[in-house]
């Protein structure tokens, strides 16, 4: 997973509000409400930064290490995966950042 | 569900699922010696049917009342109706049969659907559109009532976004010059809190329809009746709009009591029962700003209550 670059489903439909996020999955007929902190790693997936890079941010805005916050956003993002929210193959980033999987 | 998109070798099969893509309708040669045009007019959106009998059109006129009209001013989209040889596009499934399924699609930015006894496209952008009646529809005055109003129940369901409007599973009931919007799935209580207040006019009991306007720099939610109102709504005798005093998603309890929601829970529940357009993604965004507009001003609740009238005295504050 940390290697992977998460995606968002393109059919998601999101809005965020005070913190929490709202998104609508069209294709599976389905609503879900991300927390604050779910809104914020739900943010950061844009396709380019992979789950490590994304742990990164949360361990500095939420003051944990790491490693703990590696493992919640990997697990998060499995969550995410299983709830078809995310784009169903992720991408493994190449050297210079090149996507080997086109 | 078993879903076909496009295959004009499924027509008339009758054992699966055929939702006829643009290819489908564009072959259809409209009928010649039927010429009746009719308007129907719901929160501004005027809808121009084409291709009717005379007889077709005054059963329409009877049926949705000051909503039609006649097509001689200009039109949100035109809609040509027209008879085709299939006996039907959704098979009926289960036991007990399914009481009604549709299924929608997307091709080129025009909007596919199909049920039982009829299957459509509608383009928003140009304003055009097809109706192809399932040929049970000629024989049975039932099936053609039934096929028209659901696809117009499709139809206003997404043409009312571009008016910052939208259709809601609501019952929707007015008391004191004030409409109170009861929502939720089926079995949630709309019927229930329909026949437990009688004192209240009722809008419908089944989809209600919501527009959003921006007057003096606040966003003000009115509420008025549809051609599709349910059961017990009577005959409106005009298309009057009542302000919004809140929105009550139904939850059966053994006491009644509100819970405020709002943000994401506020605007959730409502687009959860919006019918239709969320499951379109190229729609799902529209549809959820329109109802971040309407829950900006108007008070959203979920509504606890057990099967009795007493359920008002809890809403009694907003009144």
């Amino acid at each position: 997973m940390t290697a992977s670059i998460p995606m968002k489903h393109p059919d998601a439909a999101a809005r965020v509000y005070d913190d929490e996020a709202f998104i609508v999955l069209p294709h599976k007929g389905q609503y879900k409400i991300l927390n604050s902190v779910g809104t914020r790693v739900w943010a950061l997936i844009d396709g380019s930064r992979s789950a490590d890079d994304i742990a990164h941010v949360i361990a500095d805005e939420y003051d944990t290490t790491f490693e703990k916050a590696l493992s919640d956003v990997e697990t998060f993002l499995g969550d995410l995966e299983s709830n078809g929210m995310l784009a169903g193959k992720n991408v493994t980033p190449g050297e210079n950042g090149a996507n080997r999987n086109v | 569900m078993t879903v076909t998109v496009g295959s004009i070798a499924a027509l008339g099969q009758g054992r699966h699922d055929f939702v006829p893509d643009m290819a489908f309708h564009r072959s259809i040669l409209p009928s010649s010696s039927i010429s009746s045009a009719l308007a129907i007019s719901v929160g501004g959106i005027r809808v121009h049917l084409t291709g009717l009998s005379s007889g077709q059109a005054s059963a329409l006129r009877e049926r949705f009342g000051i909503f039609c009209g006649n097509a001689d001013q200009a039109a949100t989209c035109t809609v040509a109706v027209t008879a085709v040889a299939n006996d039907a596009f959704l098979v009926t499934r289960g036991t007990p049969a399914e009481l009604y399924r549709i299924a929608i699609a997307a091709e080129d930015g025009a909007m596919l659907a199909a049920s039982h006894e009829w299957s459509c496209w509608f383009n928003q952008q140009t304003g055009r559109g097809g109706l192809a009646l399932a040929s049970i529809t000629a024989s049975d005055p039932k099936a053609f009532d039934r096929a028209v109003e659901n696809f117009l129940r499709v139809l206003y369901a997404h043409t009312l976004l571009d008016v910052d409007g939208f259709l809601l599973h609501a019952a929707g009931l007015v008391r004191d010059g004030r409409a109170y919007l009861f929502f939720g799935p089926s079995g949630s209580g709309k019927t229930t809190v329909t026949t437990m207040s009688p004192d209240a006019l009722v809008l419908s009991d089944d989809l209600t329809l919501v527009k959003v306007a921006s007057e003096d720099g606040q966003l003000i939610c009115r509420s008025s009746s549809v051609p599709f109102r349910g059961v017990f709504a009577p005959r409106p005798e005009r298309e009057t709009f009542y302000p919004v005093a809140g929105f009550f998603r139904l939850v059966q309890d053994a006491s009644d009591f509100l819970v405020p929601l709002s943000g994401a829970r506020a605007v959730g529940e409502i687009v959860a029962s919006l019918p239709f357009v969320t499951e379109r993604h190229d729609l799902a965004g529209r549809a959820i700003d329109v109802v971040s507009k309407a829950v900006a001003g108007t008070p959203v609740f979920h509504l606890h209550f057990k099967k009795d009238r007493t359920f008002w005295d809890a809403i009694g504050g907003l009144a």
